[in-house]
């Protein structure tokens, strides 16, 4: 970030937080919880209608000076949250929209004194967090929620629920460390408006079957796994879809990550950000990868997207890949890799479905592009990994309104199809 | 000499190479051969005996049938002990009858369930090549198609991650627009659910019940219901009536089983101090639990059925309170609390533990449900009584708390809510409102 905005984010939240001091000193309203920001500059700011949110979130160091404890070696990593009702109804602050897996100020207390030698009074971390959900009219809470740590950018949703019509916040927070891929990527400046290409239905559903089938190697030689998803939505929205779901992001593979990985993969341990290779359409690698861990590292789904220069009524176009991980097997291009679920419509399918229980899918349907190959005649890809597949893409429409499992609208491309299969 | 000496040495030492070497040969062969010629066989579904317990609904154009298995019909009918490696598959048959295709939603019966090609590939190092390629085929073929075009039906297995107890899952169906929501609750031979054992309908007879509005329900709860649950003596507080259910008996399993909540026997050791617990003389008629996966704490919830509807929905009372996995705490403190109330430990006690924030677990119930799309009205009541951390409240069975005093009230669906459905109805009491905010 620039000094010029950094500055600017500055004066902001100081303007914000006077604004809200002077307006309830005028006004005599209640203040609860503590007034007790972390010692940082990063403060990030969101209004939506009668709310205002700021939230920050303290580095090991800071939180060990903020609580005398290091949090972090006990996996908690606290949030500081500050929020301003200025409505004329009761709202309730949901703890766990910003992770499901929270812990209560007692629970982040227990874990704080298994740090050996830890001297925590226990009223501190109490006093600190925040420890009820009623947001009463035209008053401000703040403190800390303590959620799992998340090296590097700390992405969470704070959610604030109530009057029929909820506060769905999402919040990218650098903590130094993690070098995530999203960020590493101007997303709004990969196309220049000339290349930008405005269409209609008809025209996305030929301009996507004439895509790439496949990823690419970095020569863009071989081809890999079938690009066989599509999402149409902002960038944002998706991101809080993913997090709803319980997707992490990914590094992709530059160093010291790998070693935990490594660890990962011998221990069979869950590390919620190892690293996904770069693989490449368009002649670049993933703009943004996400997975989804379940019980150990053998067993996550991992999605790369990379955005295309469409856009299908004024929303972005993004083209991606899917896989199952399975298991880890031996290869000599990458020594180790792992095992794809080779029914990679199975894992397109799901991701649809996660995106449907995250209320984030408003519109699904299908085009071709891929091409069709059958169980007993598998394809091949990059790391020698058979796959079969009926050849279609999913496509997805991304609403930041919730929107209900009977609410999803399926729409019949099929009119529409091409027949074409990309190169 | 020489050569009748040397000759057999020389005899010998090539009679030694080469059996050694065709020993060695022999035996990698043998050992090899040992794995290679393993070959896998599945049994057919149809003939599989555990489908006689098979469950059939019927909703609009959808008629849906399933069975479970147990761990030894899952290992006749897979030839794998999948139990053991914490997989459940469960049987379904869906049957659209409808005049549009339709398709199903694998990821509501679980949504993290291994896919069929994970589970044979998890079990591949037990076969030859070929006996993986025929289980992964077997696995294949015999999986659950999402798809069902128009007057056709699907059938097949999903494997769900094994759960103990009755095997309770959602299915959801959909069209455009559309969604039919199945929940089937099938016994598993040996488990005997604590709820089960209970005949609702005969709790209260038609006079015993009432009915109020969610302004009489509040006042009730406010002014009329005793704080707590009571011992077996009927005489000590056995711990605060902090969370109130109002539904069907759909809508509560149902909500339940999306929040990851496990259901217990009565039998079930972990669960004998809340069976000492009483409302209307009557032990709980369940008792639930859901752990936390990264520690040792556990959240409990007891309910009683109440005379009183809404709506003409069921009142379930309940206790929320958090308790550890490991370690019953405080279990020492169940005699003379009087006395205890005093000392230090009860200080340390309250001063730290998880489970003496019983507010915690409240506010755990309240986003479990909302989160897991179940509610559709939530408030907060009074009625409790405040209990700070310098005069805890001490439960029969030795259990330390403080509370702000409020009773958590949601009301249930039997659907799915999204999130924007949902509204809040109590926003608890201005004078405990008042209370939070001189923290």
């Amino acid at each position: 970030m620039s000094n010029c905005g950094r500055l600017l984010r500055w004066a902001l939240a100081f303007g914000w937080l006077l604004a809200a001091l002077l307006a309830q000193a005028a006004e005599n309203r209640p203040v609860q919880g503590k007034q007790v920001p972390p010692p940082n500059d990063r403060l990030h700011i969101q209004t939506q209608r009668n709310l205002t949110v700021a939230t920050a979130v303290p580095s090991e160091e800071e939180t060990q000076k903020i609580f005398g404890n290091n949090l972090y070696r006990r996996n908690v990593q606290p949030v500081w949250v500050q929020i301003e009702n200025r409505g004329d109804t009761t709202l309730f602050l949901t703890p766990m929209g910003l992770d499901r897996a929270y812990y209560t100020p007692r629970e982040a207390l227990q874990r704080a004194r298994s740090n050996e030698s830890a001297k925590v009074p226990g009223a501190d971390i109490e006093a600190h967090g925040i420890a009820r959900m009623p947001l009463p009219p035209r008053s401000i809470l703040s403190g800390y929620i303590f959620s799992r740590v998340d090296e590097g950018t700390k992405s969470f949703n704070v959610d604030v629920i109530g009057d029929g019509n909820p506060y769905l916040m999402t919040f990218f927070v650098p903590v130094p460390g993690l070098r995530l891929d999203h960020y590493e990527v101007d997303i709004p400046g990969m196309y220049p408006e000339s290349e930008l290409q405005h269409v209609n239905l008809k025209q996305l559903v030929e301009k996507l079957e004439a895509m790439p089938c496949c990823v690419r190697d970095e020569d863009g030689q071989d081809k890999g796994d079938p690009l066989n998803l599509v999402f149409v939505g902002d960038i944002k929205d998706m991101y809080y879809a993913f997090m709803r779901a319980g997707w992490d992001e990914t590094e992709t593979i530059y160093g010291s990550s790998l070693l935990k990985t490594a660890a990962s993969a011998i221990s069979g341990g869950r590390y919620r950000y190892s690293p996904v290779s770069p693989l490449y359409v368009f002649g670049r690698s993933q703009d943004t990868a996400l997975q989804r861990a379940r019980s150990s590292i053998h067993e996550r789904n991992h999605l790369r997207i990379w955005l295309t220069p469409l856009r299908y009524e004024g929303e972005p176009v993004w083209i991606g890949q899917i896989s199952r991980d399975i298991g880890v097997h031996f290869t000599w291009r990458t020594i180790t890799t792992h095992k794809i679920d080779p029914d990679v419509d199975e894992t397109r399918e799901f991701l649809a479905e996660d995106m449907a229980y995250a209320e984030a899918l408003a519109k699904i349907g299908y085009v071709g592009g891929v091409g069709a190959t059958s169980y007993d005649k598998p394809r091949g890809n990059l790391t020698g990994d058979p796959y079969f597949t009926d050849g279609q893409r999913v496509v997805m429409w991304i609403s930041g309104a919730p929107t209900a499992i009977n609410e999803i609208e399926v729409l019949d491309l099929s009119p529409f199809h091409t027949g074409v299969v990309g190169d | 000499m020489v050569r009748r000496t040397f000759s057999p040495v020389v005899v010998a030492s090539g009679h030694r190479i080469v059996p050694l070497w065709v020993l060695w040969t022999l035996l990698t062969v043998f050992f090899l051969s040992g794995c290679a010629t393993r070959p896998y066989a599945g049994k057919e579904l149809i003939s599989a005996g555990f489908l006689a317990r098979a469950q059939t609904q019927q909703q609009g154009t959808f008629r849906v049938t399933a069975a479970a298995p147990d761990a030894a019909e899952t290992k006749a009918l897979t030839g794998l002990d999948l139990y053991e490696q914490g997989i459940q598959p469960i049987w379904l048959e869906v049957e659209n009858t409808g005049s549009s295709s339709a398709r199903l939603a694998l990821r509501s019966i679980d949504k993290d369930y291994f896919s069929p090609i994970e589970v044979a590939y998890m079990n591949r190092k037990k076969f030859s090549s070929q006996g993986y390629r025929d289980m992964e085929r077997w696995f294949y073929d015999n999986r659950l198609q999402r798809r069902i075009p128009a007057g056709e039906s699907r059938s097949g297995l999903v494997f769900t991650n094994y759960r103990k107890g009755t095997k309770g899952f959602n299915l959801d169906i959909f069209r455009n627009q559309q969604a039919t929501s199945f929940t089937f609750f099938l016994p598993i031979p040996g488990f005997t659910a604590d709820y089960t054992r209970v005949d609702f309908s005969s709790l209260y007879t038609a006079q015993e019940i009432r009915e109020l509005d969610e302004q009489g329900l509040k006042t009730l709860l406010e002014q009329e219901l005793p704080c707590c649950a009571k011992d077996e003596t009927g005489q000590l507080d056995a711990g605060p009536l902090n969370s109130v259910l109002v539904g069907t008996p759909l809508a509560v399993r149902r909500s339940l089983l999306r929040g990851g909540w496990l259901e217990t026997e009565v039998a079930n050791s972990m669960t004998q101090l809340a069976r000492g617990h009483r409302f209307l003389g009557r032990t709980p008629d369940a008792v639930f639990y859901v752990d936390r996966v990264d520690g040792n704490e556990r959240l409990q919830l007891n309910l009683w059925m109440a005379p009183w509807r809404v709506h003409n929905e069921a009142v379930w009372l309940g206790q929320v309170f958090y308790r550890y996995k490991d370690k019953p705490l405080a279990m020492a403190l169940r005699e003379k609390s009087d006395v205890l109330r005093q000392s230090d430990l009860i200080a340390s006690i309250i001063g730290e533990s998880v489970s003496a924030d019983i507010d915690s677990a409240q506010r755990f119930l309240v986003q479990n449900f909302w989160y897991n799309h179940s509610v559709l009205k939530v408030g907060l009541v009074g009625g409790v009584g405040v209990r700070s951390q310098e005069n805890p409240g001490v439960t029969s069975d030795g259990f330390v708390y403080f509370t702000l005093g409020q009773r958590a009230v949601l009301f249930l669906s039997e659907e799915a809510v999204a999130m924007d459905q949902g509204r809040i109805i109590y926003t608890g009491h201005k004078q405990l409102l008042g209370v939070m905010s001189n923290e």
